[in-house]
């Protein structure tokens, strides 16, 4: 059952987002990725330049965390995992 | 003999697939097409009288061409909206939930049985949300082509459990693949993940995290708990790009004050441990299990484990608030693109590894406005381009150099920092993110552009906001190019016109016929720079200026008038024979008169365009260009 929060509910096809979103931005925007999004505030603004995305090896986050602070997080979620059937 | 038990049944032909269009419709296209060329040739026959060919009706061709254009335009735009859409959007058929759900939980189990060892999934996702404490270096080497660019990009990345690992290598569009992709892992041929491990792996960073925050199955969560974490996942696994609006709003309402992680803020004074309990050390990769009486996030705040300015002030909330801001950075990300995964095999613990991938990638394509369109057209898409550096802030050091393609040189470049969420318009993660990058080095050659940024780790030269860091380069033609031919055949063509002009009654006079020779003598430029406007191939075209290509065009333009002007006069036939009275100049004889004052003007154009990019080249070469 499609729920609230059921992404499948809104999908409308990779295909057609671009093409959409040239015809109305604000239609599919939340479809676009964010570089793709930002090179349309660009070509916006009068960018003209070929825009190109080199690609991310994040979750589009960095929390920048010190030895410490990464190691309890870890430690925090392999614990989770264990309890969830890994080794 | 019969063999009734093998004939092949029939199949309705609406119900093949097919990606032929029907055949009423090209004919009715081929129809329009040769109406429509008949009657533009008539029509123009009718308009332009000439000796050897003359049209009568023009109204009526007229009427036929702009009938046959609005035919063809619109049996075009059926075909668009009707043929293809609809084969386009039973492509884009949603796979309903069900699917979704079996494809999670089949991709969920290959996971667990090829990687049972839980420190491989949190050095995963240790490198998701923190990846430059786990890249020490990223270097990206950029190379033009008609096609985009192709992209190498050397890791160097440390392995800190000591075993089979998988790092992130690539965020990669749902529905785009990636074209000609290398990968090495320390110069030998690696591999990524099968596609159901990879999102297997996914789903589990998903379960782990939710299990993180609330680990006691007896214990009561946010009743929107379990339907978050299927949401989340139905969201990364989907094999189309998704709206992630609902999922992030979802998440970010979720109750997590009953995680047994979840504090209140703890003020971090700027030097020195916080206060609070820190009873021991943090257990470390694969340690035990926290103690419920005891959670890690309690009994070792943020802040207290050292005096690192570089550390972020924890958020109200505490490691609770960080898992929600993981969440949401896998949602907003994972609802466009796949996480690729990279098999890294075992070796020393902390030992640096390099792995190199290269594919080719096309530009971002976000809109078609008149101008874009007009560039596309023309092919001026090579001269002027933008990059989005996100692995800049992803490492502790990042190289990023581009090549120039050939005939071209690095004329000028920027570097660009702006706010994301405001140039996206959207909410992002806000968690700790890393400072920008206040060091930078930057080498250029003619050909050669090379950036140098470091992470100092001063987080009073940086921010806490995230930010689009973009690199904006210049191409342009390195001379000598096609303006500098184009200028030996223009002075060519200006000594002959400006010749034959001083002695024109001679040469064109009331004697006897010259011969054939003037139309031979201008036939060469005219020749020539019609080789020259050959050479202008789709390469080519994309390193021209629009004022090297008008130039171009307008010298076999001259040189062709020149040699028709020439077989004229040499005919005997006069087109005008009144002088021209401009003013400041007359022309005695008008056609060839202003074959010489566009023949001189276009010299002189092309020696100031030729100087002044020469100058131009000279100036970017030689000194160091202000970003």
């Amino acid at each position: 059952m499609a729920t609230a929060t059921d992404p499948t509910v809104v999908d409308k096809g990779a295909s057609r987002n671009r093409r959409a979103a040239d015809a109305d931005p604000a239609a599919d925007l939340a479809l676009l990725s964010p570089i793709e999004r930002a090179a349309l505030q660009l070509r916006e603004e009068g960018e003209g330049a070929q825009i190109t995305d080199l690609g991310s090896s994040s979750a589009g986050i960095n929390l920048n965390l010190n030895d410490d602070e990464r190691d309890r997080l870890i430690a925090q979620f392999t614990s989770a995992l264990q309890s969830l059937g890994f080794k | 003999m019969s063999r009734i038990g093998t004939q092949v049944p029939r199949v309705k032909r609406s119900a093949r697939p097919t990606i032929s269009e029907p055949g009423w419709l090209t004919a009715a296209k081929i129809v329009a097409d040769a109406v429509l060329a008949i009657s533009l040739v008539l029509a123009a026959a009718s308009v332009i009288k000439t000796e050897a060919l003359e049209s009568s009706g023009s109204g009526w061709w007229s009427t036929a061409f702009v009938l046959s254009l609005v035919a063809r335009l619109g049996l075009s735009r059926f075909a668009m909206n009707n043929l293809w859409s609809a084969m386009r959007a039973s492509e884009d058929k949603v796979a309903p939930n069900d699917d979704i759900d079996k494809f999670i939980d089949k991709a969920q189990t290959t996971y667990l049985t090829n990687f049972p060892d839980s420190a491989t999934l949190g050095h995963l996702l240790a490198q998701l949300v923190d990846p430059s404490g786990f890249f020490d270096r990223v270097k990206e080497q950029i190379e033009i082509n008609l096609a985009g660019t192709k992209n190498t990009t050397t890791f160097t990345v440390r392995n800190t459990i000591g075993q089979d690992a998988l790092v992130p290598i690539f965020t990669q569009r749902k529905r785009v693949l990636v074209n000609e992709m290398k990968l090495l892992v320390d110069g030998s041929a690696g591999s990524t993940l099968p596609y159901r491990e990879n999102q297997g792996a996914m789903m589990h960073v998903i379960n782990g995290i939710f299990t993180t925050l609330f680990p006691d199955p007896q214990a009561p969560g946010p009743a929107e708990l379990s339907e978050a974490c299927q949401s989340l996942k139905r969201l990364v696994a989907s094999p189309r790009p998704v709206d992630s609006t609902a999922v992030v709003k979802a998440i970010r309402d979720l109750d997590l004050t009953s995680s047994p992680i979840h504090k209140s803020a703890v003020p971090v004074p700027a030097s020195g441990p916080a206060p609070g309990p820190a009873s021991g050390p943090a257990p470390g990769p694969g340690g035990h299990p926290p103690d419920p009486a005891n959670p890690p996030g309690a009994a070792n705040p943020p802040g207290a484990a050292g005096t690192d300015a570089s550390v972020p002030t924890p958020a109200p909330g505490g490691d609770a608030e960080q898992w929600r801001e993981v969440l949401i950075g896998l949602a907003q990300v994972g609802a466009h693109s796949y996480f690729m995964l990279c098999l890294l095999p075992k070796s020393d613990k902390n030992a640096a590894r390099k792995i190199t991938v290269s594919c080719q990638l096309g530009p971002v394509q976000a809109s078609n406005t008149p101008l874009t369109w007009a560039r596309t057209l023309i092919g001026l898409n090579m001269r002027e381009h933008l990059f989005y550096l996100a692995r800049a802030t992803e490492t502790v050091s990042y190289h990023f150099s581009v090549e120039a393609p050939e005939g071209m040189y690095v004329h000028r470049h920027k570097f660009s920092q702006q706010d994301l969420p405001g140039l996206l318009n959207s909410p992002m993660p806000t968690a700790g993110r890393r400072p920008l990058l206040p060091d930078r080095v930057v080498s250029t050659s003619p050909t050669h552009l090379h950036v140098y940024l470091r992470d100092t780790s001063d987080e009073s030269a940086g921010s806490d906001t995230p930010r689009a860091l973009t690199l904006g380069m210049s191409l342009r033609e390195r001379p000598p190019g096609l303006m500098e031919a184009g200028l030996l055949l223009s002075l060519y063509l200006a000594v002959t016109v400006w010749t034959v002009g001083h002695f024109h009654d001679t040469v064109f006079g009331s004697g006897p016929p010259p011969g054939t020779w003037p139309t031979v003598l201008f036939g060469i430029p005219t020749l020539l720079s019609g080789w020259l406007v050959s050479r202008i191939n789709a390469g080519a075209i994309q390193r021209l200026s629009l004022l090297s290509l008008a130039m171009s065009l307008s010298l076999a333009a001259i040189s062709a008038c020149a040699v028709l002007a020439a077989a004229f006069k040499t005919g005997k036939v006069e087109l005008t024979d009144e002088p021209l009275d401009l003013g400041v100049v007359v022309l005695t004889h008008p056609v060839w008169g202003m074959l010489m004052v566009a023949v001189a003007l276009h010299l002189a154009l092309s020696i100031v365009f030729v100087v002044g990019r020469a100058g131009r080249y000279w100036y970017a070469t030689s000194s160091i260009p202000a970003e």
